[in-house]
């Protein structure tokens, strides 16, 4: 992809190569045709002057010089005299440089050949023009246009270059603004002397003060809902238990109520994950504090000793590095228990290991297990579906929105049958 | 125990609502063997909901308690002021203001009673904050009747048996202030897992406790995953067995895939 300013400065480029072509073609075309019926004139005049002369008596051999040898005045006999017409001709003629014996240049000369009768007497006169001054000339016309033509373009591009850069400024800005825009937040472009570029970011943001609108309306709508179900599933949850109390029911019977029992906390645990999720989303986690993530790794191995132990894992420890973290405890909490819960739940039957690693501000969760690689794409958002799983999805979508509230990265890789979670940390430093 | 105050306004908040108390405090008296033996424990639950304070209600009269209900803040005080209540279990959300008031006006006026916030917020800091102000203990909603039953059970006990805290069951004897269950006079090894599994059954005898609340109770919101409940049969059995290896009588029973009882 090509910058809009060079590609401005390209077109630009090659439309002034073309004109400047043409227009030292013409030019030269000009000159040329100038000096030749410049040329023209001058022999036209020189024979006008000499039949002048020759009327007025002046003697043909006094006319020219003895020993020109390119004018020069012959009597001839009257009866060749045929007309007043003349020739001109264009004569080369390659002679030896005087100054540089070497260098070998070819002069071109204009010749003009008449026949007049002036007192009875008939000349032939020949007059010869050299164009060696007038092409002189020329080139030097011709080399002073070519370096005005070459700095002025020069001068004109630099000046588009500037004005360019100029006048897309407010659009470059408004490009820039675009990029850091988050959904939160309103986007506030400035006001241009433009009218193009004033429709387009009055445009803008119009459609992201939409966007915002409808996308908090729906997270409204999301934690209304959240909220709204806990009352009811806690009355559902709540009526199943005492009809678990009952002694009367038949086998059949007790075993929709579990069933039913069972799906109704199933909803529980994805109505506090959904609310936690919001609660993330509207920043209800500020509370920092500094956690020593190697201690603190080591006394979550611990708080799930059960868990390892019931499904016969090995927990391999690398913490090659000592790094202290400013987090929220419920979040790192969560985090780490997302982690570590989807590590134990799906490995496999038993005898899987987990290990995890720590280096270079990269957390490394790497276990075993009986699914197959996960795919990467949407692997990290909430309604990920995953055939072989039901809760995966929101565990995942919990992670990624915390390491996001840190701005830390996410990552997944499948390797040797080994699933590996990372999360990037950008620990800042203890004051 | 001091007999109740003679009532003095009748507030009837409806009549459902009221026959459903009765009915409850009747089944709750006439049970042969109340979990107090024979002190009858007063609770008010101040719950805008009515499905919610009415089971809240339902199985803890089941459980020997007697039960009054509020749904507003007003209601609540003016049944503080007429009746003695050993504990309060007070939501926070109230139509007309917050149950936090409701704890500080307990605090100031019957410091004794023992109060549990019930809240919708599930959250540290509202944690924290519901126990600076004095409050017992903190639930949050969705929660299982077996687990605010245990927690209520808990804070009366502290609350009015402080350092002799025992329960005393036949042959088996827990002594909830050292944390330790005894067997004619041996002290049982039991891990720190099963023996809060043991309290949490033995606090809501006779009732059947879901595998789910089990799992909830001990491990909290890792009790997400399918395991836990495997686990919860591995953590029973070894307590069963211990219990019984003990000398003891076979206290707990298993409902098939549903839960456990306590039966004393």
């Amino acid at each position: 992809m090509i910058k809009l300013l060079t590609k401005t400065i390209l077109y630009i480029l090659t439309a002034t190569i073309v004109l400047f072509s043409i227009g030292v073609f013409v030019i030269y075309k000009t000159i040329i045709f100038k000096l030749d019926s410049e040329a023209n004139e001058h022999l036209l005049s020189t024979k006008n002057k000499t039949i002048a002369e020759l009327r007025h008596g002046i003697p043909a051999e006094n006319i020219f010089a003895k020993n020109d040898s390119k004018n020069q005045i012959t009597k001839i006999e009257k009866q060749t005299i045929f007309s007043d017409r003349c020739f001109i001709e264009t004569e080369k003629e390659t002679y030896i440089n005087t100054e540089s014996e070497d260098e070998e240049e070819s002069v071109t000369f204009k010749v003009l050949i008449f026949q007049t009768n002036i007192n009875n007497t008939c000349y032939e006169v020949k007059i010869t023009n050299s164009l060696a001054e007038g092409k002189e000339i020329g080139e030097y016309i011709m080399g002073v246009v070519t370096v005005f033509l070459i700095i002025s373009s020069l001068i004109l591009l630099i000046i588009n270059l500037f004005i360019s850069k100029h006048i897309w400024k407010p659009f470059n800005a408004t490009i820039t603004s675009l990029k850091k825009w988050e959904i939160k937040n309103s986007l506030n472009l400035g006001h241009t002397s433009i009218y193009e570029f004033n429709t387009l970011n009055s445009s803008l943001m119009e459609l992201t003060e939409k966007i915002k609108l409808d996308y908090s309306n729906l997270k409204e709508f999301t934690e209304n809902i959240s909220h709204e179900t806990q009352t009811p599933l806690t009355i559902l949850s709540n009526k199943l238990e005492l009809l678990l109390q009952e002694k009367t029911y038949t086998p059949e019977q007790a075993n929709l109520i579990q069933e039913s029992y069972m799906a109704v906390q199933r909803l529980y645990k994805l109505n506090k994950t959904l609310i936690l999720l919001s609660r993330i989303e509207n920043k209800q986690f500020l509370e920092m504090q500094f956690i020593n993530l190697n201690l603190y790794i080591n006394e979550k191995i611990e708080e799930y000793e059960d868990f390892f132990e019931n499904k016969a894992i090995t927990v391999h420890k690398q913490l090659e590095q000592n790094i202290d973290l400013e987090i929220n405890t419920t979040l790192i909490n969560v985090l780490f228990d997302n982690l570590l819960l989807n590590a134990i739940k799906y490995n496999i039957e038993t005898g899987g290991t987990i290990t995890i690693k720590l280096s270079n501000n990269v957390l490394c969760v790497e276990n075993t297990s009986f699914i197959n690689e996960l795919e990467q794409k949407f692997l990290f958002e909430r309604i990920s579906k995953n055939s072989t799983s039901n809760s995966l999805g929101i565990g995942l979508s919990l992670i990624k929105k915390i390491a996001d509230f840190y701005s830390w990265g996410v990552s997944y890789q499948y390797q040797n049958n080994l699933h590996r979670f990372f999360i990037h940390f950008k620990p800042k430093k203890k004051e | 125990m001091t007999k109740p105050k003679e009532r003095r306004n009748l507030t009837i908040i409806t009549n459902i609502e009221k026959n459903f108390a009765d009915i409850w405090k009747f089944l709750g008296s006439s049970k042969k063997k109340s979990t107090f033996n024979t002190v009858k424990m007063r609770i008010l639950i101040v719950e805008d909901e009515i499905n919610l304070r009415q089971d809240a209600g339902r199985y803890l009269c089941k459980n020997g308690y007697e039960c009054e209900f509020s749904d507003t803040l007003r209601i609540g005080k003016q049944k503080l002021r007429d009746w003695e209540f050993h504990a309060a279990l007070i939501d926070i959300g109230l139509p007309d203001g917050s149950g936090i008031e409701l704890v500080k006006y307990i605090k100031a006026h019957f410091p004794a009673m023992g109060i549990i916030i019930i809240s919708a917020r599930n959250s540290l800091d509202d944690k924290i904050d519901a126990l600076k102000i004095g409050a017992d203990d903190y639930l949050t909603k969705p929660y299982h009747l077996s687990e605010l039953s245990a927690r209520l059970y808990s804070v009366i006990r502290r609350r009015n048996f402080g350092g002799k805290n025992m329960l005393i069951f036949d042959g088996l004897e827990i002594n909830l202030s050292d944390k330790k269950a005894i067997s004619n006079g041996n002290e049982l090894k039991l891990t720190k897992k099963e023996y809060e599994v043991l309290v949490y059954l033995a606090s809501n005898p006779t009732y059947l406790v879901t595998k789910q609340a089990i799992a909830d109770n001990i491990w909290g919101e890792k009790a997400d995953m399918a395991e836990t409940f495997d686990f919860v049969y591995t953590q029973l059995k070894n307590l069963k067995k211990k219990l019984v290896d003990a000398g003891l009588k076979n206290y707990i029973k298993v409902f098939y895939g549903m839960g456990y009882r306590f039966m004393d």
